[in-house]
Parts: structure tokens; C-alpha cells; sequence
């Protein structure tokens, strides 16, 4: 038996080609709300697969999930917001509509998601059909994206400091 | 924050004696670095589940093979060497466990492959299809999971005997220190009971393990042991109390991770060991198997007086 052990008779081997689920991180918009209370168009920098991707991995990607997405507002203010958030590839024109939403400030202090939205659960955010394939086949492409917003926040006037938050949360099956 | 890449888990997983060691090392490497990048994914709730069979496995290999025989003399000069290898069974409800879906998910759980396990599971959202997730998947495939160790003993002072097992590993390179050191005292009962036609021991051990800053093992077993010699052979047994308790400590990039630091508790509490050996003058051979939550053997070969 302990030759057995010594020249791997004990049958216990590394698996080959094993998929380690990989979480996704950086794919983020946090858009600063100006003083108009109106932000149009404005989008992320693009955000590329070396800041998504975890690089300790192999380029080669398996799968790719995503199970959600999240709205949260950061700062005080008594008022509402509402918006759209769209994704944009590097190589292609149009963007995709991911979500709306809409309500006061204080609502989405607690982030509201996709996920409770579909859930038929009281949301303020309304997920667009087709946004989630659009981000997985981006992902699984390996194609740098961009967030991009349109927000607008009233009363006026709008205090400094607020900022509104979108975050996509994913994962990518990989081998190491 | 950064994650200590040079740290390797899965040297415990490999027998410490430095020939069988050698003979392993390139898998061992490239396990322990992988099993370091799956590792860093995981919340704390979802390692307990992924490793707490290599915890359970660790802590029965840990408290195996401390003994072949009853028979402790009273005086006189007793000392051998041995290499003992274990291996745990490694079951089909030890390739899978109950992982937590993110907040919000339906299905809330699903079952999902362990470190042992096969593929990892992908699941859909109930409500919405396009929305999945899902678990790593396994990285060993055993079925037994084995680990090899030195041992002194030395007696025998009024019937009492010491064992020693100690393998230090220096920094190399891509492996952490590592060591690994177990210290037991067993005693004579049946010189005391001289009309039992048995021997009979009582017996303490105390197992630590520690990889860099990743792994720090700690396993204790009480227990006593009967023998009985027929010439060359022995017929042995024993029944052990025992704990074991694996802590891991690293830090996850899973959304809101942070540092993680668990204690995960060794199935095996209570075993029943049936062995038997042979002398061959100053050479000594010897095999038991071990009941309890794992099913554990040992085998071993020593040279002693």
C-alpha cells in the first residue's frame, strides 16, 4: 500500500483542464449627478478584458454568466432620480439599452436589482430584454465596453456629491 | 488587496516524506497554485463547502498509523523508524455540497461539485433564464486521498513510549514554509493487567501542520490499543476518540470578500482500527484500516529494535 501511495496507486491525480468560476470585477459606471441635476450621455472610459478578467487566468474563455445588475445612488438628497443604462462595444455602433429606472434617491440607496426586479419583487428598475446576451456575448468576445448613462435627478438645486452607481456582476469559467 | 500566490494549500495533500515528495512535487505545484487562484474566488460560506472534505480527509490521515502493536516493554531500549502512508476513502457525498446562490437568486441553493469533486454546476434564475451562475469545478480526482510521514519512537521508560513525526520545509521558491510535526506518548495498561493473554496501551497524539500562512492544521487522537503476537505476526486493534480542526485564512475577490478566515472541523471524531504486522527481525511491516465518519488506511514499513 505505501508503494502504492508513493507511485500514485492512491488513484488521486490533478484533473485536467478543471474550469474555475471567475468573478467577473470592474465592469462599473459611477456617474457623478452636476449641478443641473441632467447628465446626458456620458459613459465610462472602455472598459477593457484586462480590467474585467482576472489575468491569473487563461485568455480562453468557457462560459460566461452573469447573474446581475445592480442601480444604487450614493450621497444625500431629497428628491428623485431616474435614468437608462446602455452598454456599448468597442466595435459595434449602437449601444444596448441594459435597464430604466426610476424613483426617489433614498430608494436606491438600497441597490436595486435585476434580479429582484425579475423576481416580480417591488423594484425601481425596469431590465431590457436582450441586454443580458448582449453583455455575455461581449464578455465572451473578449470586447472592451463601455457604461454609459442618462440621468437626471430634480428638485433643483442638486447638492454636490451624488453620484449614482451601475454594476454588472458575472462570471467567466476558466481554467487557471 | 493582494493575495499571497506563493502560498500552495495542496502540499497537504501530498505525502511529506521528501522521495515521495520529490516524485509528486510537479503535480503538487501546479495543484497548489491553482487551487490558490479557484480559492481567491470563493466567499468564505462557499470554501467551507468546496473544502471541507480535504479538512475531513486531513484530520483522518493525520490521526492514522501511530501504532502497530500493544506491546510496550516495561524497560529496555526500543527504537524505530518508519515511513507510514495513509489514505482516506474518498465517498460520492464528498464530491458534492449545498453552495449558496447570490442574494436575490432562485434557485437560493444548488448542489455543486467539491474540491473532489466532478464539473461545477451552472444554474438558471427561475424568473429569468438568461441569468446564471455557477460553481468551479473539482480539482482532484481520487479515490483515495493519501499522505506519507516519518516516525521515530523511542522507549521504554516503566512502559511508556515516545513517537515523533517532524518534516520541516524551507521558503523555496514557489512553496511556502512548511511543517509538519506530530508528538504522541502511549503507555503500558497491561502490565498492570498481567493475567490478560492481551497487550494494552493507552495512547495520546497531537498532529500540527502548517503551510506558510494559508494552512494551519491541528488534530488530537486518545485512544487505546490490544495486540497479540503469534510468532512473526501481530494482530492489532484499537478504538480512538479524535478532532481535527483545518484553519484557512486568505483574502477573496468575490464581491464584498475580504479577508477570509474559517476553522473547518474534521468529520471523524471516533475511530476503530483493525491492523495487523509482521516482524522480519529488525524490519517491521504493518496495515490497518480505520472505521469511523472516514474510512482511513495505514501502512507501514520500519527497521527497530
Amino acid at each position: 500500500m505505501l508503494a502504492g501511495f508513493a507511485f500514485g496507486g492512491s488513484g488521486c491525480e490533478i484533473v485536467e483542464g478543471f474550469l474555475v468560476a471567475v468573478n467577473i470585477q470592474g465592469l462599473v459606471g459611477q456617474y457623478v449627478i452636476p449641478p443641473t441635476g441632467i447628465l446626458q450621455d456620458l459613459c465610462t472610459e472602455f472598459i477593457t478584458p484586462d480590467d474585467y478578467l482576472d489575468s491569473d487566468f487563461s485568455d480562453e474563455i468557457n462560459d460566461v454568466q452573469i447573474y446581475d445588475i445592480r442601480i444604487k445612488t450614493e450621497g444625500a438628497y431629497n428628491g428623485t432620480v431616474s435614468g437608462e443604462i446602455r452598454a456599448m462595444r468597442d466595435d459595434l455602433l449602437n449601444p444596448q439599452v441594459v435597464l430604466t429606472f426610476s424613483g426617489s434617491w433614498e430608494d436606491f440607496k438600497t441597490p436595486q436589482s435585476w434580479l429582484q426586479a425579475r423576481a416580480g419583487n417591488p423594484s425601481h428598475i425596469s431590465p431590457q430584454d436582450g441586454a443580458i446576451a448582449f453583455l455575455i456575448n461581449a464578455i465572451r468576445e473578449r470586447r472592451p465596453l463601455r457604461i454609459c448613462a442618462d440621468i437626471s435627478a430634480s428638485p433643483l438645486p442638486v447638492p454636490a456629491g451624488l453620484a449614482v452607481t451601475a454594476e454588472v456582476f458575472g462570471q467567466v469559467r476558466v481554467a487557471p | 488587496m493582494m493575495v499571497r500566490m506563493q502560498r500552495r494549500f495542496l502540499s497537504v495533500s501530498f505525502p511529506l516524506l521528501p522521495v515521495v515528495g520529490m516524485l509528486l512535487m510537479p503535480t503538487a505545484a501546479r495543484a497548489q497554485s491553482d487551487l490558490d487562484k479557484a480559492l481567491e474566488h470563493f466567499d468564505a460560506q462557499t470554501v467551507k463547502g468546496y473544502i471541507k472534505p480535504m479538512a475531513d480527509f486531513f484530520g483522518a490521515n493525520m490521526n492514522a498509523g501511530w501504532y502497530h502493536s500493544a506491546d510496550i516493554p516495561v524497560t529496555g531500549l526500543k527504537i524505530e523508524v518508519n515511513i507510514i502512508g495513509m489514505g482516506s476513502l474518498v465517498g460520492d457525498d464528498q464530491k458534492t455540497f449545498t453552495a449558496t446562490a447570490p442574494p436575490g437568486f432562485s434557485p437560493a441553493t444548488f448542489e455543486t461539485a467539491t474540491i473532489f469533486g466532478g464539473k461545477g454546476k451552472t444554474i438558471r434564475n427561475s424568473f429569468d433564464t438568461s441569468l446564471t451562475y455557477s460553481g468551479s469545478d473539482g480539482i482532484v480526482d481520487a479515490t483515495l486521498f493519501p499522505l506519507a510521514v516519518p516516525q521515530l519512537t523511542v522507549g521504554s521508560i516503566y512502559g511508556t513510549e515516545l513517537t515523533l513525526r517532524f518534516v520541516p520545509f524551507p521558503d523555496i521558491d514557489a512553496f511556502p514554509k512548511t511543517t509538519y510535526f506530530g508528538v504522541g506518548a502511549r503507555h503500558s495498561i497491561s502490565q498492570y493487567l498481567p493475567a490478560v493473554p492481551l497487550d494494552i496501551a493507552a495512547g495520546v497524539f497531537y498532529t500540527s501542520f502548517e503551510v506558510g500562512d494559508l494552512i494551519d492544521f491541528k488534530g488530537i487522537s486518545i485512544g487505546a490499543q490490544a495486540s497479540k503476537t503469534f510468532v512473526i505476526a501481530t494482530l492489532y486493534g484499537g478504538l480512538a476518540w479524535e478532532n481535527s480542526t483545518m484553519n484557512i485564512t486568505y483574502v477573496s475577490k468575490f464581491p464584498g470578500g475580504g479577508r477570509v478566515d474559517i476553522d473547518l472541523d474534521g468529520d471523524n471524531s471516533f475511530r476503530f482500527t483493525v491492523g495487523a504486522g509482521l516482524s522480519l527481525g529488525f524490519v517491521k511491516l504493518f496495515a490497518d484500516a480505520n472505521f469511523g465518519a472516514v474510512t482511513n488506511f495505514s501502512a507501514g514499513i520500519g527497521v527497530g529494535i
